[in-house]
Formats: structure tokens, sequence, C-alpha cells
């Protein structure tokens, strides 16, 4: 491999990659993981927290998917789409837990609820 | 006609020796209790029987050689595979049958299966028969495994296994304090023994790198062959390779002290001083176990031992020294004893230190046909007299005490008639076997002994006679005080003999305590000639390519062997009758109340009263050795149990979890979007750490 | 100048925009004060990336994430936001601890960690490491239904049964936990 001191990474990238770099998938991905974490850290609703889950799940998702157009190998789709399953599994318990949590307690946030039991 | 038949066919079959009773007391073990009483017995005495057939199936070529057209068989052994293997050491499972250990093998399983047909009428009373006789099987099943093995480690496993079955069957009636006790301290002092003789097979595995007894087959290593292969000067050498090269020994001291551990294990075994106190308490078991374990068998695995391994023993002088002269003090010093004791089974029990201390001795001036044979011998008189002495337990109801016995002469017939047979066998009066037997020990000693300082031999044979002398008075003391007279007490006047499972063994061992003469009679027929023209006793021709190593090493001088043999004969009968005519003056001419008297005088009164307590052996021990003991162990539970396992290393914990708990139970307040938090902060940590220093570790792996 | 913009395919003039769009629709679910904007930024969000993951040659799991997620999931949760029905009273103020002060630096601190791994940010250690990955020319129908399914069903069969039978139980759970009394 040749030293790598190019003004413009960009303009390097291309000579590496016939598209848009890897780089810039895993970026993305990673800044998508990095709102929805910031999401479930300060956001005390419940659905806002389990759709900021869902966006970590999609940040991952990405990540799987740039992967397997690098290497040409479809496992990270197949990986991709199993996420998916696991992903409304969670979701239809998640939302059961708060329609219950709803009834029981009468609110959705989470930091109402601290007693570690319903 | 010659018989057809090579014995290498059972080769392969030799391991179902010790196997078959070991499954039969497995079987017993396991389903004994849903078993009915007669198929207890089949199993127990079936598995045993059969044992016995294979030895003597391999025994017959090899005692009748012109029978077989396969021609004179010196050992057959079979190797199982490598039973483990560490490093360089390597121990195979290997068995293997001589004509040493083809007649000890006999002897176990002869007597053994007599032993457990007298238990049958012996425990006919007893509930827990089942694991009586699962425990008498498992026994017989590890002498077999410990006589026949070719390896010092797998004999050390069946040393271990009878070491077990003893403790299980002195404590049998484990709910008797006293009995579960007397297990306990043959347990203990065994242990002691033990402990050398797994030092010896150390010491041995460092000199030589092999545990093995003899070659088999393809050869490989063994002591045996490394002692053939011993230059004469090679025991002045420095050992130079092997972890004893540090201790910078030559051969000959790494020798001796090997021998002298192994004889540690031996003496702990078969019971000679100090370690000997072990056996008198362990008549707490079931009289059969006492004739079996503690007379016949288990207690002569030392002496087996010292034997097997002659040719080690035989290139230290030392050693040999320390044999022979523990034997003569234990000789005498047990004989002693036995003239003062009034239990019965006591009596018996000291006799028997005494005459392994007959047999040791015999080992340790390299009398090595004559100790074996004397094992041999002594196996049978010593179990006939221990299982008349059971009958007269039986018939007397559990009464031991020979004062208040007497006059069972009239009352059981057989008892009686056998029981003087085999006294006369060990007391040594010709023509039975013991006047061969112990009386070729002391001629040997006294005639031919090469080994060590020629001092020690003498000097033990001298102490050997005077033990003969006291062999032949308590023998005698034994017999007229429970057998001749008047019964003194109501248990002895309405003795009554038992069934023929009592008297048939009774009989055997009678009839065979008088037949074995023949092996040991240098005139007797079949008797070999040598071609120097001397009479050589069948035994000693039998065993011959045994002992042959250590002979040569020792240098014995077949000739001087047979000076003064007439000689020695007419000691050793002139040294039984005075001991039997004193014993009859005593006993049965009230002669002991003519002596009253002397007994009240100061020096007799304290001396009697020495012996009468067994010289206090038992206090010092308590006091030297059991005390000291105690107190660490007191001391250790209360400063190391306590304190530093149940306070700290278990209660420390405890505490250390209950504080903590208390700590971070602040950090546990059920907010979820705190631990959330936690969480993203930790996982964030954990990138950059894996950032940071990744791609040194991702190199560090091999990557590029 | 020039040679830069020739060198700049359909995949470019496509994905910057798109992933400007996604972020915005991820901040808007975070941001959102009620859960219902949230819920709809969030399908606008997956729409776009749908379009990423097309882009990137993923066709049929691109269609599967309009299908199940911005259909299904999203359904999901709207239907239960219906049913909680959250007026701003039930929402309540916004809180600032701490530890959400913390975690959210965090969380940002997150992207520039990403950053300066992807040697956007050429720092001494700026390893340029998975650029050197080449890429591996794309096979014919790579990312169809007939070479996923394919995968799917010959090579990855036992998980695939394996979350199906993961679904049942959810279904039954959130039947079970919406329902019965806890």
């Amino acid at each position: 491999m040749p030293s790598l001191p190019s003004p413009s990474l960009l303009t390097l990238a291309a000579t590496f990659a016939p598209g848009v770099i890897l780089e810039h998938y895993l970026l993305l991905a990673a800044i998508l993981f990095a709102i929805g974490m910031l999401g479930v850290v300060t956001r005390r609703n419940a659905l806002t927290m389990f759709m900021s889950i869902e966006l970590m799940l999609n940040a991952a998702n990405l990540t799987f998917l740039a992967f397997a157009r690098v290497h040409a190998d479809l496992s990270g789709h197949v990986t991709a789409i199993l996420v998916m399953a696991v992903a409304a599994a969670e979701a239809a318990v998640g939302l059961a837990i708060v329609i219950a949590l709803q009834r029981v307690r009468g609110t959705t946030n989470v930091d109402e609820v601290r007693t570690l039991k319903l | 006609m010659k018989i057809d038949w090579d014995v290498k066919t059972i080769e392969d079959s030799l391991f179902l020796i010790p196997l078959l009773p070991l499954l039969g007391a497995a079987a017993l073990g396991l389903f004994g209790r849903r078993l009915r009483r007669p198929d207890v017995h089949l199993i127990a005495c079936g598995t045993v029987a059969t044992a016995g057939l294979l030895v003597a199936l391999i025994l017959l070529p090899m005692a009748f050689p012109v029978l077989f057209a396969s021609g004179p068989v010196v050992s057959i052994g079979s190797t199982l595979g490598t039973w483990f293997s560490a490093g360089g050491i390597s121990v195979a499972a290997s068995l293997f049958v001589d004509h040493l250990n083809a007649v000890l093998a006999l002897v176990v399983s002869g007597v053994g299966l007599l032993i457990h047909v007298y238990s049958i009428e012996y425990m006919a009373e007893e509930k827990d028969y089942a694991r009586y006789f699962a425990y008498l099987n498992l026994f017989v099943g590890f002498m077999l495994l410990l006589v026949l093995a070719n390896d010092l480690v797998l004999m050390f496993v069946g040393w271990e296994g009878v070491g077990l079955c003893s403790y299980l069957l002195i404590g049998f009636w484990y709910d008797d304090d006293a009995k579960a006790l007397a297990g306990r301290k043959a347990f203990v002092v065994n242990r002691v023994g033990d402990f050398g003789f797994l030092l010896g097979i150390f010491t041995l595995l460092a000199l030589f790198g092999t545990t093995s007894i003899q070659p088999l087959g393809t050869g490989g290593d063994s002591l045996a062959g490394a002692v053939r292969a011993f230059g004469p000067g090679r025991l002045g050498a420095v050992v130079s390779s092997g972890p004893l090269a540090a201790l910078g020994l030559t051969y000959g001291h790494a020798i001796t002290l090997a021998c002298l551990f192994l004889f540690l294990g031996a003496a702990g075994k078969s019971a000679q001083f100090p370690l000997y106190v072990w056996l008198p308490d362990a008549m707490a078991g079931p009289t059969p176990v006492s004739a079996l374990i503690h007379a016949a068998t288990m207690v002569t695995a030392g002496v087996y031992l010292l034997a097997r391994l002659s040719f080690l023993f035989a290139l230290s002088t030392t050693a040999m020294a320390m044999v022979a002269a523990v034997g003569a003090f234990t000789a005498l010093f047990a004989a002693l004893l036995a003239c003062a004791q009034n239990d019965l089974k006591k009596v018996l029990a000291y006799s028997t230190v005494s005459q392994l201390g007959f047999m040791v001795l015999a080992a340790g001036v390299g009398a090595w046909w004559q100790a074996v044979f004397h094992l041999v011998t002594h196996a049978f008189f010593k179990a006939c007299l221990f299982l008349g002495a059971g009958s007269v337990i039986l018939a007397c109801h559990h009464q031991q005490d020979i004062r208040k016995l007497g006059g069972l002469r009239r009352r059981m017939k057989s008892t009686s008639a056998t029981f003087l047979i085999a006294t006369l066998a060990i007391t040594g009066v010709a023509p039975l076997s013991g006047f061969f037997s112990k009386d070729a020990i002391l001629h040997f000693a006294h005639a031919a002994a090469p080994a060590g300082p020629a001092g020690v031999a003498h000097l033990a044979w001298i102490v050997g006679t005077l033990a003969a002398l006291g062999t032949a008075f308590y023998m005698f003391r034994l017999y007229f005080l429970v057998f001749e007279g008047e019964p003194r007490s109501e248990q002895a006047a309405h003795a009554t003999e038992r069934g023929l499972a009592v008297t048939i063994p009774l009989w055997i061992l009678g009839a065979l305590s008088v037949v074995a003469v023949v092996w040991g009679w240098p005139w007797a027929p079949f008797a070999m000639t040598t071609r120097s023209g001397l009479r050589e006793p069948l035994f000693q021709n039998f065993t011959s390519p045994v002992f042959g190593l250590a002979n040569r090493i020792l240098g014995v001088d077949p000739a001087a062997a047979h000076q003064g043999l007439l000689g020695a004969m007419a000691l050793a009968l002139a040294v039984a009758w005075a001991g039997l005519g004193a014993a009859w003056w005593l006993y049965r001419r009230g002669g002991i109340a003519k002596l009253a008297p002397l007994f009240e005088r100061r020096p007799v009164r304290w001396i009697h009263a020495l012996v009468a307590h067994k010289f206090y052996v038992d206090e010092v021990f308590h006091f030297a050795l059991v005390l000291p003991l105690r107190a660490v162990a007191t001391l250790a539970f209360h400063l190391v149990d306590r304190r530093a396992i149940d306070g700290f290393l278990v209660h420390g914990p405890a505490r250390v979890t209950g504080w903590a708990g208390r700590a971070l139970r602040y950090l546990q307040n059920g907010d979820l979007q705190r631990y959330a938090a936690v969480m993203a902060i930790g996982a964030v940590v954990t990138v950059a750490f894996v950032l940071s220093v990744g791609k040194d570790l991702f190199q560090l792996f091999g990557g590029n | 100048m020039s040679s830069f913009l020739a060198s700049l395919t359909l995949e470019h003039w496509l994905f910057y925009p798109l992933a400007l769009l996604t972020i915005a629709g991820a901040l808007g679910v975070v941001l959102a004060r009620n859960p219902l904007y949230g819920a709809l930024s969030l399908i606008s969000t997956f729409f776009f990336l749908a379009a990423i993951f097309i882009l990137a040659g993923a066709h049929f799991v691109g269609i599967l994430q309009i299908i199940v997620y911005a259909g299904a999931i999203m359904v999901l949760f709207l239907m239960a936001i219906m049913l909680l029905a959250l007026d701003a009273k039930a929402l309540g103020r916004r809180r600032v601890t701490l530890f959400k002060l913390v975690g959210g630096l965090f969380s940002v601190g997150l992207v520039g960690l990403a950053l300066s791994f992807l040697g956007l940010r050429q720092g001494a250690r700026g390893p340029i490491m998975w650029i050197r990955i080449p890429y591996q020319k794309l096979p014919e129908g790579f990312g169809s239904v007939a070479a996923v399914g394919d995968l799917l069903f010959r090579e990855h069969l036992l998980q695939l049964e394996a979350v199906s039978l993961l679904l049942l139980v959810a279904i039954v759970g959130a039947v079970a936990v919406a329902k019965g009394k806890i």
C-alpha cells in the first residue's frame, strides 16, 4: 500500500471505491447511533426511548449493509433481516409493557417508575 | 505322559484373579441387602474359590514342571496397559506371577476361602452379613492385587485397599465406640507405615526412574533389571542424574534410604516395633477377620514386600541389619508381652506380632525362602489358632478371658485337637511345620548369615532363640489354661462344639500345618539334592528362581547354610520342650501357686507389672504423640478453623458483601435513565479505549 | 475541481442529501416533545434510510425496511400512542439531571470518536485502516430477493426458524403483558 499523504481524502477514496466510501456510511451510522443514544439517555417518555432504540438498531443495520457491500458478502443482509425481526419482537413486547405501565401506574415517564417493580 | 497345556494361555485372564473377588464385593455391597443369605454366601465363597482355582492352575505347572509338556515356567505376566503416565513417569497396570507370589496368592485365596466358609457359621446371627462378606471379598481382591502387582504403585493400591478393609472390618461393629476407635487406631498407625512406603517408592522412582518390579515380555525398565545391570563398583558412585543428584548421595546411600523407607512401610503393615500397637487392638473385629487379615494374610504383606524386593535390600547392608534387628527385637518383645496377656485373642495377637518378627528377622539376615516359608506355615497354623479361638468364643458366649475358661478339651473335641496341633506347630515341636520354618530361620541366622555386620545376625539368633522359648511358653500356657483343667466359669462349663462349617476349616488348616512339613524338610520325599550333594528342601528349591538375584548379591554359601543343621534342630527341640515344660509345670501342676510368694517380691512384681502393662508403650505413645497432636489439633481448631477459616474466609466475604451492598444501594435507585446513562458512558469509554489501543492490539494478534 | 466533480457518481449525489435528511429526521425523533411527532419523524427517517440501503446495494433489505419498519412497527407505535392518548400534562416538563447531561455529552462524544477513528480528522495516530479494504466487485443480482432468500433459506435456516419462534413468543408475550394483570 502506498502512503497516503493526499490533501483530499475524498478524491483519494474515489480511487479505492467506485462510490461513496465506507467511512461515510460508518460515520452516518455512528451519528444515528449517537442520536439514538442521546434520546435514550435524555428523554423520559418511554415511547420516545423505544423509538430511539429503534434508531440505534437501524444504525447497526446500516453498518452491516455497508460492510456487506464492501465485501460483496450477503451475510450482512441476512443479519440485518434478523435484526429487523428482533426489533419487531422487541417493539411488540415493549409497547405492551408501556401500555401495562400506563394502566397500572398511570404514566409513561420512566423516571416516575423507579421501584424496580410494576 | 505329559499334560499338553501351556500356562501362558491364562496370561490374559490374569487380571481376573483380583477382579473376581472385587466384583463379588461390588455385587454384595450394592445388592447385598436384597439377596437371600445363601446367595450372599454363594457369591462371596464362589468368587474367592474361582480366583483360587485360577491361581492353582498357574501354580501347577510351576510346582510340577515334570508333568507338563511346556517345561518349567518361571513367571508369567500381563500388562493391561498404561495406568497413568506423567512426565517421565509411567505406571503400567501389569500383573505377574512367579514362584513367590503364586504361593502367596494361593494362600490368600485358599485361607480366604476357608475363612469365608467358617464365617458362614460364625456370622450366622449377624444381621449385616452382606456388608461383612462384601468387606471380606473386597479384602481378598485387594490382597490378591497387592500380591500380584508388578508395579510398586499398583501394589500400593492393594496395600491401601487392604488397610482400608482392615479398618472397615475392625470397626465392623461400629456402634461400639471402643471397636470403632480400634479401627481408627489401626488406620492411623498404618498411615505412618504407608507414608514410609510412599517415600520409598518416590526414592526408587527418583533413582531408577521406574517402579516396575520385574521386566515383562518386551522388557522395559524395571527395578530387577536395573539391579541386575548394577556393576559391583556402582554402589560407591555418586548419583549424578535424576532428582537425587542435588543431594550428593552415592548409589549405596540412596538405596539404603529407599530400603529403610520401604521397611518403615513393611513395619507398619507387619506390625513391627514400634508400629505394632495397632494389631492387638485390631482384635476388636470379628474373629474370622482376625484370622484372615490380622494373622494369615494382610499383616504378612510387609514380609512379602521385603521378599519381593530382596534384590534391593541385598544391596544395602545397613538396611538388612536394621531389618534383622527390628525383627529380632519385635519377636522377643511381643513374645514377652504375650506371656502376660489374659485375653484369648490378645495372646494370639502378640503371638502374631512375634512370629512376624521372626519373618522380618529372616528377611534381614538373608533367609528369604525361610521367611516366606514361615509366612506360609504361619498362615496355616495361626489361622487355625484364631479360628479355634473363634470357635471357643462362640461356644462360651464371647467369654475371652483365659482365666475364666478351662476344661474345654472334653467338650470341644475338634477345636481342642486342631488347636493342639497348631500350637505344637507354632511352638516348633518336630515334626510339625513350625519346626522347619521358624527354626530354619534361626539356624540360617546362626550358620550362614552373610548380611550386615556378623554381630547383628548372631545377636538376632540369640534373641530369636529366646523368643522361640517365649513362644513355646505362652502358647502352651494358652492351651493349658483354655483346654485343660476344670472349667472356671459357667460359659466354659456349658460350651458345645459348632457345626461343620466351623470344624471343617479347622481340620483342613490343622492338616495343612502338618503337611507343610514336606516343603521344608530337607530329607522329605521329592526334596532335591543339589550338585554339591546338599539336600535342598522343596520350598527352597521351588523359590530359588525368585531369590537367585538376591542370593548372588549377598554371596550366600549354600554349604555353610547346612553346617550344624542337626545341632540347630536339637537346640530348637530343646527350646520348644523347655517352654512346653515350663508352661506345663506352671499351669498344669500348680506351679503358679507355688511361685506366688515370688511375685510378691518387689523387683519381680515390678517386672510383672511392667510386662502386664505392655511396657507402657501405648501410654508412651499417648503422652508423646497423641496428646501433643491433640493439643495442636485443638489449637488449630480454635485458631485456624474458628478464626481464620470461619471468621475470615467464611464470614469475611459475607460481611464484605453486606457492606458493599449497603454502600452500593444508592446507585441502584431504580431510575432507568440513570442506568442507561451509565451504560452509554461505559460504552463510549470502551469504544474510546479500543480505538486508542485497538490498532496496537490488532497488530499484536497478527493483523496488518 | 472539475476532475473532482467528474469523479462523483450518482451514489455520491444521492447519498449525502439523504444522509443529511436522515440525520434531521433522527434529531426530530429525539427532540420532538410529543411522541406522535417523534414517530412521524421516525417514519421519514426510515424512508430515507431505506433509500440509503438501496444505494448500498441492499435492495431487498431496503424494501423490507419500508414494509416492516416504516409500515408494521411504526404502525404499532402509532397505535400505542393513540391508545395512551398523551397530553402535555401526562408528558410533564423536561428535567435536566447530572446523569442526563453527562450521558448526553458522552453520546455526542461518540461522534467525535467516530470522526477521529475514520481518519477524517487526521491526527498523529489517524489510522486509515478501513480504507485499505478494497471494494469487491458486486456480483449480478447482489442484494436481490432471490440472492438473499437463497442464502437465508439455505444457510441460515436455523437462525430464521429461531427468529420466527422468537416472534411467536413475542406475540404471545405482548398479549399476555398487555391484557393480563401484572
